[in-house]
């Protein structure tokens, strides 16, 4: 009886303990969020053997990392790359709430051994398992470390937007197709977007959406999954409930969305913040996804790391503005556009940064950017912004070029030299400006056919303005205008096989009157 | 021998009664068809399979290893505990035939255990690389360089040691020639120098490299060269070349235009008849990147290898196994004299301690090639610690050293032939050598100790 009491009274004491320090964890995890540099919260999700292992092997974790790095060089080394992405998986596994190690690995993966293989599809799959090491995994384990955020934006900004790589169109193009299959044109719908369910749960319990969800049960379809919605991988029933069902649009959009969230790690909520604070970006291009990542690092950063992701914020800016929006060429291939709607966020943040630092390092990269947005403007026909660019440049950096006005900046815009230029240095310019134009044109842009032209315009007549007399326009070689612009077109014609292309000229030779090759006498081509 | 085979075949049926035997084949089976499905590869399927093989036969050693280990120190401790052994030693059997017959007993079931995990994995690696999961390219690539066993040649090294002395000697000369290096460091020294000369291709110059192949070749066969080179400059990362396999005498000599990145691992299949009748291969490489000229590096010692076929991958699984056999036989007899010298806990943690040791033989060598550990340049130190630790390093070299052997499962998971020269002197240091060594030490202390003393 006496050893009963004493077994029970042992057992109500460990009964106490345990919920005592049940009571002390949660002030010991509360305070350990607030304390811990970078707000390291404790991890809700961290698979159960992640867990015991950061348990049960306490302080011999770190030997076991030392034993699979030597392992890791030496495979590195021996041109063994097959087992990097598991001991890199490893180390990060045995220390996951380090994010030195996870920031160290990832930057291994994606930035030296990618650049180690020939094959860009090779060179693809590196990156992309350095990218996904820190935002499916370091970022869950770490969701406070800024330092995180910062080299994941590191491999949009540079990586991928960037050209430091030989290999950078092929992923900028393969992550243009991913993201490309989630939305249409630049950006999510916001609006349709934030209304679909996020959640296979949430999608399933939509009453809009169930009556459609069961009709594709019947077919078979009881996994709802994209790629077996989408048009090339559908059968012929389901091509016909996605393309008739009024809740289709929903169903594909939440699909979508649900694949951003939990491929991508990305929160339609918070692009929407981004592009609100700094777009329309196109979320096709890597700036926009570094742009990302550096605005959901912000929140937990501080001191350098902090300074780092503003410098990333406008550094991306400014790359967005040269190279941030996607255009397609008619056979598919991705052509990095200036993204011109972005120009007043650019340059908000030069002025921001120019009020913080009034030396004349900042002015003379506000000066460029400025001379930049400029051409850009005039280049895709934007006069009207290129006019008010012109005024604050003439008002901030006056020069002899601004005191000629509009016309002559236009036309001196591409460098001071075109002044040395002889008449048929002048004519192979024009003519590249006419090309670039009908190339344009022909690919489907408008805009910047109409720019080029202009710019080839402005710049023809104010050579002619220069040398105003016809026996040096005869001595140098310089024809007509439309004389060029006969040749520059045939030329292009001449050389155009895609169909789409072709008619696409073919329609402009008959809108802006450009005669056909054939009247026009050989004498004549030869003597332009 | 029939006593030891006598004393073999009880402890195996004890050991199978006990269960062990059906524990361990489980553990395993759930390792190999487990870690495939948990373990990352670089999602290529050759990387799948490379995984799938070293690491699944990687853990089942593991896990053997530590089994043998302790099952060999509780074989005789553990009788010694339970008295069991007085039974046994008062039948006519010397103590050196109860150790062999341990020993053995340990041998076969590892034997049999290694043989039921090695089926396993060949038949879970030939499910998962089944033809009809795979695209024609992948099924080459396996068939060629993975699920094969090639052969690698390295090529000719120019001998340069006279050279190398004579460039010494003019170093030596020099007045500003620091006195501490030795004359064997300076010849080592430039013989590095003119090596990396001799591997060093400057823009619009050509290399040229000779393979001695051994006979039996199968010109049949494709075959791989495997190069890997250095830029000159950072910034140029990216090497234009031309490759020529086979000499001038050669008719089917191949050119073949390279673009290829610096600092990585770069393999180029033959399938062209380019042997020189006289049994070598000529592989020359021209520098011909015009228009950022930059001199390139091929290291000497991985810098280009030829990878030829000599067999299938099956008999390759074979020597490995037998190889790893022999490994667990040579842990069995450090266990089983362990136990038969000490207390169960106490001989588990002596047989650890060995095998440890036998993990840090690199980091010996290292210690045994250094000349001072407590003095240094312009220091002082105590000369008699530096005598006692330099022998003392260097005897452990001497001692380990022979044990140091590559893994042969870094050779099978890359299709790189695992020799029977190979098999047999793992066979010669691990089992003939040492092993005898262990136990006849064993034999010795064994026969010393009293085993009848009261608890």
């Amino acid at each position: 009886m006496k050893s009963f009491l004493q077994n029970a009274l042992l057992v109500l004491l460990a009964a106490v303990f345990i919920a005592g320090s049940g009571r002390v964890q949660q002030g010991l995890l509360l305070q350990r969020t607030e304390l811990t540099q970078g707000n390291i919260a404790p991890v809700e999700n961290m698979p159960p053997w992640v867990a015991f292992v950061t348990v049960a092997l306490g302080g011999f974790r770190g030997l076991i990392v030392d034993a699979l790095w030597l392992r890791a060089t030496r495979m590195q080394e021996e041109g063994r790359y097959f087992e990097l992405v598991q001991l890199s998986d490893w180390m990060t596994k045995l220390e996951p709430r380090f994010p030195q190690i996870w920031e160290f690995h990832s930057w291994n993966l994606a930035w030296n051994v990618s650049v180690l293989f020939n094959e860009h599809e090779d060179r693809w799959r590196w990156v992309q398992h350095g990218m996904r090491m820190l935002r499916d995994e370091g970022l869950v384990y770490n969701p406070g470390a800024p330092q995180l955020y910062w080299a994941l934006g590191w491999i949009f900004q540079f990586k991928m937007g960037a050209n430091l790589d030989d290999a950078h169109y092929f992923y900028k193009e393969s992550w243009a197709r991913e993201m490309g299959a989630l939305f249409d044109g630049m950006a999510p719908d916001y609006e349709q977007y934030l209304e679909a369910p996020d959640t296979m749960d949430g999608l399933r319990e939509d009453p809009a959406a169930q009556p459609l969800i069961k009709r594709l049960a019947e077919t078979g379809i009881t996994i709802l999954e994209l790629d077996a919605i989408t048009s090339s991988n559908a059968t012929d029933q389901v091509r016909e409930l996605m393309s008739d069902d009024p809740a289709a649009p929903l169903l594909r959009i939440s699909l979508k969305r649900q694949r951003l969230k939990e491929v991508y790690k990305l929160d339609v909520e918070k692009m929407k913040d981004v592009d609100d604070a700094y777009g329309p970006l196109d979320w096709r291009m890597a700036d926009a996804h570094a742009l990302y990542w550096a605005e959901q690092g912000k929140q937990h950063a501080e001191g350098f790391t902090a300074l780092s992701l503003d410098r990333m914020t406008s550094q991306c800016l400014a790359s967005a503005f040269r190279v941030g929006s996607a255009f397609f060429d008619i056979d598919g291939q991705l052509i990095p556009s200036p993204n011109l709607a972005i120009y007043q966020h650019v340059r908000k943040a030069y002025l921001e940064a120019l009020e913080k630092h009034d030396n004349e390092s900042f002015h003379t990269a506000y000066e460029n950017f400025l001379n930049l947005a400029f051409n850009y403007h005039i280049g895709f026909n934007r006069t009207e912004v290129a006019h008010e660019i012109f005024k604050e440049i003439k008002e901030r950096y006056p020069s002899d070029r601004t005191d000629s006005g509009f016309n002559h900046f236009v036309a001196t815009s591409f460098g001071e030299a075109q002044r040395e230029l002889n008449g048929q240095e002048v004519r192979a310019v024009a003519e590249g400006f006419i090309i670039q134009g009908f190339t344009w044109y022909a690919r489907g842009d408008e805009d910047r056919y109409r720019g080029a032209v202009a710019q080839a315009t402005a710049f023809y007549r104010d050579h002619r303005k220069e040398f105003n007399s016809q026996s040096h326009w005869e001595r140098v070689g310089l024809p007509e205008f439309n004389r060029l612009v006969f040749k520059a077109f045939h030329e292009l014609l001449d050389r155009v096989e895609h169909p789409v292309a072709r008619q696409r000229l073919e329609q402009l030779q008959i809108d802006e009157g450009i005669p056909d090759k054939a009247p026009v006498p050989e004498s004549l081509l030869e003597e332009i | 021998m029939n006593k030891i085979l006598a004393i073999a075949s009880i402890s195996l049926r004890t050991t199978v009664r006990s269960k062990i035997v059906l524990s361990l084949i489980v553990i395993l089976m759930m390792v190999i068809i487990g870690l495939p499905l948990s373990i990352k590869s670089d999602a290529t399927i050759s990387g799948e399979v490379q995984i799938l093989v070293i690491y699944t036969l990687g853990i089942v050693i593991a896990i053997l290893s530590i089994a043998t280990l302790w099952a060999g120190c509780a074989a005789i401790s553990g009788e010694i505990a339970e008295r069991q052994i007085h039974m046994v030693v008062s039948k006519p059997v010397t103590r050196f035939q109860i150790l062999l017959g341990k020993w053995v007993s340990l041998v076969a079931l590892n034997a049999a255990l290694l043989c039921v995990s090695g089926l396993a994995v060949y038949g879970l690696l030939r499910w998962n690389t089944r033809p009809s999961q795979l695209n024609s390219e992948e099924i080459q690539q396996l068939d060629e360089e993975i699920l094969v066993a090639r052969r690698q040649i390295r090529p000719q090294i120019p001998d340069v040691d006279l050279e190398a002395g004579k460039t010494a000697d003019e170093w030596m000369k020099a007045p500003d020639f620091p006195r501490e290096i030795s004359r064997a460091d300076a010849v080592e020294e430039a013989r590095k120098t003119i090596l990396r000369s001799a591997f060093s291709v400057p823009p619009g110059t050509t290399i040229t490299w000779k393979f001695d192949l051994p006979s039996g070749v199968r010109k049949d066969q494709p075959f791989h060269i495997r190069y890997k080179f250095a830029s000159g400059r950072m910034e140029i990362t990216t090497i234009r070349g031309t490759w020529t396999i086979g000499g001038p005498d050669v008719p089917g000599r191949a050119t073949i235009e390279g673009n290829d990145t610096a600092e990585g691992f770069h393999t180029m299949r033959v399938q062209d008849d380019v042997f020189s009748a006289d049994g070598t291969l000529e592989v020359s490489y021209k520098n011909t990147n015009d228009q950022r000229p930059v001199t390139i590096f091929f290291p000497p010692q991985d810098g280009i290898s030829v990878f030829v076929y000599s067999g299938g991958f099956e008999i390759n699984l074979v020597r490995t196994l037998l190889i790893l056999l022999l490994h667990l036989s040579f842990l069995s007899a450090i266990g089983v004299v362990a136990g038969s010298l000490f207390s169960l806990p106490t001989a588990a943690f002596t047989a650890l301690y060995l095998v440890v040791l036998l993990k840090f033989i690199p980091y010996i060598e290292i210690m045994a090639a250094r000349k001072s550990f407590v003095s240094g340049p312009g220091q002082q130190g105590s000369a008699f610690l530096d005598i006692f630790l330099i022998l003392f390093y260097r005897g452990m070299q001497f001692l380990v050293s022979p044990l140091k052997s590559p893994n042969p499962l870094d050779s099978l998971g890359i299709g790189e032939l695992v020799p029977w020269s190979w098999v047999a002197s793992v066979f010669v240091v691990k089992v003939v050598v040492y092993g005898g060594a262990i136990a006849l030490i064993g034999r010795l202390l064994f026969y010393r100790r009293e085993l009848g003393l009261p608890s």
